[in-house]
């Protein structure tokens, strides 16, 4: 123990215990069980996860677990009214259009990763809450997008990335009570360091 | 053919597909901790399933005979599911004349009229992987096309036909769609595909300066920058990436993501690891469950972590009791009688030590979990840390206290609670007042908290076997016992006299109340023990060193010690004040008596000691017993 002279501090405030209501002794219970070394991880997890999401622009609430359930939703990503030939050139995202085709309840804990990197070709999930801050995050390829590569004959690759007019892709988020939308962003053309741009929202829940 | 593509996406169903036969054909454990592949096969006939079975053995096999995932081959699952095409082959509508067959997911060759390019239904392929394998069992698909003709695609699914590539089209495929890795070549001219801005790509950049380049770890300080050397393997700057024919570099010569046949080589090895580490925890499970675990005096639990294991090599293990490494192995054990007081951190740590990544700032080649343990209790009024109560005193009239053999300290007020405990786990009492008025709890060295209210007795013990007193207060009013960080429990009548203790051994206290009226002894969880009249005093402690409290009462009218299942022992007078605690550090609590009148305290076979004046409060009695007998 060190010991040393101390001030009392000025009481300023207290904190109410809760309600209460008597019972007989043998009728109590308690749960004194700890946090699961799960938990932690989940923790740990987080943080990547934050760090990610502010590397994008993109607040972040506290986020939520992996839950039992999940919303599957199946969103079509359009260019224009989503016909026409393939192009080189990504569509902006006022060209781009963002629907909702199909929502089904998956019955199981959504496994995350331990962390999520944007790419070119891969689309940015994020669930939020009502305050709009990030609740999960998962990324997804670009439905629209196609690679078509060729070898020569001595195995030399060549080819182009193709982007379609259309395409549909799964999402998948957790059927949280704090997740009441999911927005989609494409990484921005300008490459890394630049806001991702959103190209549409879709409420759930 | 790009409107055939076209059509065929907006006609897609978003319905659910039929069950299929799936095999998990390479099973490494669980797959909510491994990166798991799905094979689906499109022109396979009923008749063909045999050839499919061993087209896609040949294909994983292939990919885990390459680097880096030769290495990791354990830690990935691989599923197939088989699903019948009712014709063989693929739609080859550039042919003379046109071939179309029905197949199950409609591939096709001359995609988007690019001859080599197979574009499959993937919405269909996505239903059929629903059906059939969770979302955990399905990270990446490949569909594998029957038609030995060159051909595939990227994108959502993997497409490769059987033709002799297809290991090495599928590799180049999975370091996009997996690594998420650019090709390191240029597409021409003015190619829309060539971005303006810096690739997030881990294999591209524009940068040219050795500090800003992303993969300069890699690069040797002789190796000129950029770097104009052909030979394979080595990392350097070169020219032409990302489908810029300038201005973007690639970290080697060559390499699986510019042409088919070479490795992937260190910078894509590298990302490969860190995006298999990016869904596998190098941890499987870790036992015990839960972080905080009680011990039962003088026994030992074993602690244990379960972790992947690398084809080429070892994780390191490293378990750490309170920041000194004590072990390498899989497992710990921990014993009782090891521990000193208070409260321990236990830790295992595992570290991929893979030469393969030199640069890894987010951690996730390792991954840790803590436990807390408890060690054997604190004696009452034990300021010094030795293991033996402490003759001590509140004095209310200064707010002194003080301990025999150190210094005075100062904290409190009159009307202040004294509740000495381990509040902060490091094996010694820390001096603290709970002040009634405002619920204030005033730890030495901590921050105020506010917990309890006007009325309430505090009750400070470990309640969840973490070696760390915990706040809580016994409100007898409604009988409820409010632990912080805990929910409410209800235990006890007004009347009663909260008595918490280990009354069970498993290093956890337990609810209990001392009934005066009938001599009963309430302890949650265990049955009604009367032992005792009205007018004794519990005084509940581990008189025998077995690691649980005793039910005891001090009988101030016959100075009479009863234990239940003991003799009884003499010692004090009426008015004395009992002060129970482990006066010479053996393990058991010693029966000692502080008479006020005198400041004298007693104990058995020793002389009395003067310390303390009339009117302080001796500290080894909890004070929620103390208040009621000796206000």
């Amino acid at each position: 123990m060190v010991l040393g002279v101390l001030a009392v501090a000025v009481v300023a405030g207290q904190s109410v215990a809760g309600p209460s209501s008597p019972r007989h002794p043998e009728a109590a219970t308690r749960d004194l069980v700890g946090l699961s070394p799960s938990s932690a991880q989940q923790a740990g997890n987080q943080a990547r996860f934050k760090e990610s999401l502010a590397s994008q622009g993109i607040p972040a609430g506290e986020l939520v677990g992996p839950g039992d359930s999940f919303h599957e939703l199946l969103v079509a990503i359009t260019r224009g009214d989503g016909t026409g030939p393939p192009t080189l050139a990504a569509p902006s995202p006022s060209e781009t259009g963002v629907a909702l085709k199909d929502r089904q309840v998956g019955r199981s804990a959504l496994q995350r990763e331990r962390s999520f990197e944007v790419a070119p070709d891969r689309l940015l999930v994020v669930a939020v809450s009502t305050d709009g801050r990030a609740r999960w995050a998962t990324t997804v390829p670009d439905p629209t997008l196609v690679r078509a590569e060729f070898p020569d004959e001595t195995g030399a690759l060549s080819g182009q990335v193709l982007h379609l007019a259309r395409g549909e892709v799964r999402v998948r988020v957790p059927a949280d009570p704090e997740v009441t939308g999911v927005d989609i962003y494409r990484p921005s053309a300008a490459g890394s360091g630049s806001a991702p741009q959103l190209l549409g929202s879709i409420p759930v829940g | 053919m790009v409107a055939a593509l076209v059509a065929a996406t907006l006609s897609a169903t978003t319905g659910a597909a039929d069950a299929e036969p799936t095999t998990t054909i390479v099973d490494n454990g669980p797959p909510t901790n491994r990166v798991d592949i799905a094979f689906v096969g499109d022109g396979y006939t009923a008749a063909q399933m045999s050839t499919y079975h061993a087209d896609v053995d040949d294909a994983f096999a292939g990919m885990f005979a390459q680097a880096p995932f030769d290495s990791y081959s354990t830690y990935y699952n691989v599923h197939r599911i088989d699903v019948v095409s009712n014709q063989s082959g693929a739609d080859h509508p550039e042919r003379s004349p046109a071939v179309f067959v029905d197949t199950a997911f409609d591939a096709a060759y001359n995609c988007s009229g690019i001859q080599r390019l197979i574009c499959v239904d993937t919405v269909s392929v996505l239903n059929v992987i629903d059906a059939n394998l969770t979302p955990a069992q399905s990270e990446l698909v490949v569909v594998v096309v029957n038609d030995p003709e060159y051909g595939g695609s990227g994108g959502q699914v993997a497409v490769g036909s059987t033709n002799s590539s297809v290991i090495e089209l599928v590799l180049h495929e999975l370091g996009h769609s997996f690594g998420l890795l650019t090709d390191e070549y240029g597409a021409g001219p003015d190619n829309p595909n060539c971005l303006p801005g810096e690739p997030s790509a881990v294999n591209a950049t524009r940068a040219t300066t050795r500090p800003t380049i992303k993969w300069n770890h890699w690069i040797d300080p002789a190796t000129p920058i950029p770097t104009t050397s052909t030979a394979a393997g080595v990392p350097g700057l070169y020219g032409g990436s990302a489908y810029c024919d300038a201005g973007v570099y690639r970290p080697t010569f060559n390499s699986k993501m510019r042409a088919l046949g070479p490795p992937f080589e260190q910078v894509n090895n590298e990302q490969l690891v860190k995006r298999t580490y990016s869904f596998v925890s190098p941890i499987d499970s870790t036992a015990p469950a839960n972080t905080i675990v009680a011990f039962v005096a003088g026994g030992s639990q074993l602690f244990s972590v379960s972790h992947l294991t690398p084809a080429s090599h070892s994780l390191s293990v490293e378990w750490f009791l309170d920041g000194v490494e004590v072990s390498s192995a899989d497992s710990y054990t921990v014993s009782f009688d090891a521990l000193g007081q208070g409260s321990h951190t236990l830790r295992v740590a595992v570290q991929d030590p893979t030469t393969l990544v030199r640069s890894d700032p987010t951690g996730l080649l390792s991954e840790s979990r803590d436990w807390t343990v408890a060690g054997p209790p604190v004696p009452p009024a034990d300021f010094a840390g030795n293991a033996s109560t402490d003759l001590s005193v509140f004095r209310p009239s200064s707010g002194q206290w003080l301990v025999q053999g150190q210094a005075a300290v100062y904290l409190g007020l009159g009307a202040d609670l004294p509740v000495p405990c381990d509040y902060d786990g490091d094996g010694d009492t820390d001096v603290a007042v709970f002040r009634p008025s405002g619920g204030g709890w005033y730890v030495q060295g901590q921050p105020t908290v506010f917990f309890g209210l006007s009325g309430d007795a505090p009750v400070p013990a470990d309640y969840n076997g973490d070696g760390r007193c915990d706040l809580a207060v016994f409100r007898p009013s409604v009988g409820g016992w409010y632990v912080q960080g805990q929910a409410p429990v209800f235990f006890g009548l007004s009347g009663d006299i909260p008595v918490p203790g280990d009354y069970d051994g498993n290093g956890i206290a337990n609810v209990g109340v001392f009934r005066p009226s009938v001599g009963g002894w309430y302890v949650q969880g265990q049955s009604t023990v009367f032992f005792g009249l009205s007018g004794d005093i519990p005084v509940p402690g581990d008189y025998d060193g077995s690691g649980t409290t005793d039910v005891s009462v001090f009988r101030p009218s016959v100075g009479g010690w009863y234990r239940s299942g003991a003799s009884a022992v003499f010692l004090g007078q009426s008015g004395d004040i009992p002060v129970p605690g482990d006066y010479d550090g053996n393990g058991s609590t010693d029966v000692a008596t502080f008479r006020p009148s005198t400041g004298a305290w007693f104990r058995i076979a020793q002389s009395p000691v003067s310390f303390g004046l009339n009117g302080d409060r001796p500290l080894p009695l909890p004070t929620a017993i103390r208040r009621v007998f000796f206000p």
